[in-house]
């Protein structure tokens, strides 16, 4: 009867720990994002611009921090490169985690984190900084790349061929201070899986301080009038974004296209801004295509 | 290792011809110019003392038609190793397992709809004292012939602990009342992906310039998604003397997914059967209440075919044998459901001819929606949201099924036996196969059988089945009649024709005419059959498959050794 006793203790322990796999959730649902889209646009006064990208274009999502002593020499790195190769790299800063934390006090106040910036931090599950995605594709084994593997892994992505021709459009109307961004995506192959596109906003040019620890590049411990390029800001359709066409399913030759409204933040300089358009596989990440197109308002 | 041990199996292959058809609708193209179908398969068992060691080889080549494309192909979805020491027992591999009634836990495979949902990964059963049995697995379902990658489906838990007091408490042995108390926790654990959905609302601004705009405020919503979605259920089994009680609760934690809408309500539901039987006299009483109990271990897998199912919610329904009485058969309905199911079978002392009595069958089943209420003003089933609220074991208005039936067994002499057997059925058509939660296609049919058997000798037998079903809806009025043959043990010969003579379109009032024959020899068997199969539902134990009409030759292979 002892064992017989034991036994059940044990078996309630065992049910005990299988009651905690279980979530319970309190909140269903998560406020990501809130548009206000105008029905009846006045389309006599207004600013448009755009860009088309036919060749083959890779993102790279560089995960940095303002007390990063390693990123700025990453980050001025990838943006050397990218003037090289003409602009199909196209680079946005994600500043989270540890190194992204601002100080009460001191040189680093600044807040450049965001939800969205967390989200993929979470997601892709970077550790230390700076690192890379590059494409969202994996090589050597692993979607998450450090620096020193940047140049060779874009180089290798920027000779693949181009899968899709992309367009990314805005059009400011001054009167009511609102943009309306459009993206539109031509396959040039049917291509296998849901695919899913993500349009964010980064803000260029942002004078506040960074750690270094590289003096070929600019002060050391602190480079307080560091330029930060393309400071992520948040995403204009959510973090992961929505499907491009009504399933997900991209077929060859056929246009897809997506509309948002956006209000400029007064907190940022506008014409500072990008709005960067990346199409991605919903099951493997990769991106298949990106466009990046500053905003202007005059 | 070798020496003592034993291989057993067995073997099934259907392959179907299929023709042309105008009166169908059926042609090369809409074949897909797949005109020949075969499904397959065969357990190969080795056992040698406390070692097993098995595998099922499947093929599907075309699949025939009625079963889902995607299990085009061959391989071995299934094989285990398993072996038993002292009080242990583990089987690593493929396996199936259930947990009571099913209904938080059932891996199961049934062939003829084309289900099998068997687990991938660990079983261990243990019975530490007689009359005490804990299981414990954990393992990811079969989907089609997808191998497991990480993250492409959930990771499912369990166990369960089964006392049998009256062997565990020796004081208890002898008592008249048997008592076994069971208890189970199942877990899955998802991946879940990002998902989210918009709601929109207008409205109206003026500016200085005195425009007026009209707006559209656009929220996003991310749903908050449930890694693991755990279950529980306790059960009892009570008998003492004729009378035997069954009965089973179990509750899910929240588990929004695609089959429900993505709601977070939280699933009950309550099984139980009363069974008493005496010579000459049985008596069947169930019911079952089922509120939000689809449970799946990936959620956006959609409901049909059914596939990843965890649990298996129990039929309260009979699963009938004469063919027109199939034609609305009963599914079950995961997110809401009240039913009952009660049969009486009595044996009459009628002697006639002095020795033969007279058997009696009476089934009466229904199921009807549970009564669902707005939670919080929401609509119903507004994605997103609790969902709605319901009470405990309430029957909504709804009527999803009905089926009152009997059926009286009757030998007359040594020779000549006849069964007749009568079926009142209302069936909701929307709801069952389709879904939609309304009394807009309700069908009233009565169908009326007899089945009369002659023995010329008492190896040649010919049996004479005729039906009748009438309804004013759906297909409307059909007629069947079988004519089999049998020479025993080996021979059976069969003509037989389902005509649907009240069909609303005169186009459709076909025959469903079959011709077949059947040869068996020892545990060998092979039937050979050319007709038309009419279009419908086949289900099992409430889990259907839906069968499309064809036309052509099938020929079933079976063996085993």
């Amino acid at each position: 009867m002892k064992k017989l006793l034991y036994q059940i203790i044990l078996l309630t322990g065992i049910i005990t720990i299988f009651f905690s796999a279980c979530d319970n959730i309190d909140e269903p649902l998560i406020l990501l994002n809130q548009e206000e889209i105008p029905l009846n646009v006045d389309d006599t006064i207004f600013v448009s611009d755009s860009v088309m990208v036919r060749e083959k274009h890779v993102l790279l999502e560089d995960f940095t921090g303002h007390k990063c002593i390693n990123c700025p020499e990453a980050a001025i790195a990838a943006h050397e490169l990218a003037l090289q190769v003409n602009h199909r790299l196209i680079i946005y800063a994600v500043h989270a985690g540890f190194y992204a934390s601002p100080d009460n006090t001191g040189l680093y106040t600044a807040n450049f984190q965001t939800a969205t910036g967390d989200e993929l931090n979470n997601q892709f599950q970077i550790f230390f900084n700076p690192s890379g995605l590059i494409n969202r594709k994996s090589y050597n084994g692993s979607l998450v790349q450090i620096a020193a593997n940047w140049t060779n892994v874009i180089n290798t992505e920027l000779a693949l061929p181009s899968v899709a021709d992309m367009k990314l459009k805005h059009t400011y109307y001054p009167k009511r201070n609102s943009f309306k961004i459009d993206v539109e995506l031509t396959p040039l192959a049917t291509l296998d899986g849901k695919f899913k596109v993500c349009l964010y906003i980064a803000e260029d040019g942002i004078i506040s301080p960074q750690k270094n620890n590289n003096v070929n590049i600019g002060p050391v411990p602190d480079w307080e009038d560091y330029e930060h390029r393309n400071i992520l800001r948040g995403s204009l359709n959510t973090t992961f974004g929505e499907y491009m066409s009504a399933n997900g399913l991209l077929s060859e030759g056929q246009t897809y296209s997506k509309s948002v409204f956006y209000t400029p933040n007064p907190d940022w300089v506008t014409n500072n801004c990008n709005i960067i358009a990346y199409v991605y596989n919903e099951s493997t990440w990769e991106v298949i295509q990106v466009a990046e197109l500053r905003l202007r308002t005059e | 290792m070798l020496s003592g041990g034993r291989v057993t199996g067995n073997f099934q292959m259907d392959a179907q011809i299929y023709n042309p058809d105008d009166a169908l609708g059926i042609t090369d193209s809409s074949l897909n110019y797949k005109k020949y179908g075969m499904n397959g398969f065969a357990n190969f068992i080795y056992s040698n003392q406390n070692f097993s060691a098995g595998l099922r080889a499947e093929g599907f080549m075309n699949p025939m038609l009625g079963f889902d494309p995607r299990y085009e192909g061959i391989g071995i979805p299934y094989w285990f190793m398993k072996y038993k020491l002292s009080k242990f027992e583990v089987t690593a591999g493929h396996f199936y397992e259930q947990f009571g009634s099913g209904m938080i836990l059932r891996s199961y495979e049934e062939w003829t709809l084309g289900y099998d949902n068997n687990l991938y990964g660990f079983n261990a059963k243990f019975e530490p004292f007689a009359g005490v049995r804990l299981t414990g697995l954990t393992g990811v379902h079969r989907y089609f012939w997808e191998p497991y990658k990480k993250d492409d489906r959930g990771m499912v838990r369990g166990a369960d602990a089964e006392i049998y007091l009256n062997e565990a408490f020796s004081t208890l042995e002898n008592a008249d009342l048997k008592v076994t108390l069971g208890a189970s926790f199942v877990s899955k654990y998802e991946k879940v992906p990002n998902m989210t959905f918009s709601r929109d609302s207008a409205y109206f601004t003026i500016n200085e310039f005195g425009d007026t705009t009209q707006w559209i405020h656009k929220e996003t919503y991310k749903y908050n998604l449930p890694y693991n979605v755990g279950s529980w259920a306790a059960r009892t089994n009570l008998s003492y003397k004729n009378v035997n009680l069954y009965a089973e609760y179990a509750r899910k934690g929240n588990d929004p997914n695609a089959t429900n809408n993505y709601i977070y309500h939280k699933g009950q539901g309550l099984y139980a059967t009363l069974t008493y039987s005496t010579k000459g006299l049985g008596i069947y009483l169930a019911t079952k209440w089922i509120d939000n109990m689809g449970y799946k271990s990936k959620l956006t897998e959609k409901g049909v075919p059914p596939m990843l199912d965890i649990n298996y919610l129990p039929a309260i329904s009979k699963e009938h044998v004469y063919s027109l009485a199939t034609i609305y058969p009963y599914a079950t309905k995961p997110n809401g459901e009240a039913g009952i199911q009660a049969q009486v079978d009595a044996t009459i002392p009628t002697k006639v001819n002095g020795k033969y009595n007279t058997t009696v069958s009476l089934n009466v089943s229904l199921a009807n929606a549970i009564k669902k209420e707005q939670a919080a003003g929401i609509p119903l089933d507004s994605t997103g949201t609790e969902g709605y609220t319901a009470q405990f074991l309430s029957f909504g208005d709804l009527k999803y099924y009905r089926d009152i039936n009997f059926q009286i067994d009757q030998k007359f002499n040594k020779k000549f036996s006849a069964k007749a057997a009568g079926f009142f059925q209302l069936y909701n058509k929307h709801v069952i196969e389709d879904d939609i939660f309304d009394d807009e296609n309700m069908v009233n049919a009565v169908i009326a059988v007899l089945d009369m058997t002659y023995k010329f000798t008492p190896a040649r037998s010919l049996r004479v089945e005729a039906e009748g079903l009438w309804t004013k809806e759906d297909k409307g009025d059909w007629a069947a009649l079988t004519l089999e043959y049998n020479i025993s043990p080996h021979w059976f010969f069969s003509v037989m024709d389902e005509f649907n003579y009240g069909n609303p379109d005169d186009d459709m009032q076909l025959h469903y005419y079959n011709l077949s024959f059947g040869y068996t020899e020892k545990s060998n068997r092979i039937s050979v059959r050319y007709g038309r199969q009419r279009e419908g539902l086949l289900c099992v134990g409430g889990v259907c498959r839906y069968v499309p009409a064809s036309t052509g030759l099938t020929i079933t292979l079976t063996s085993s050794f």
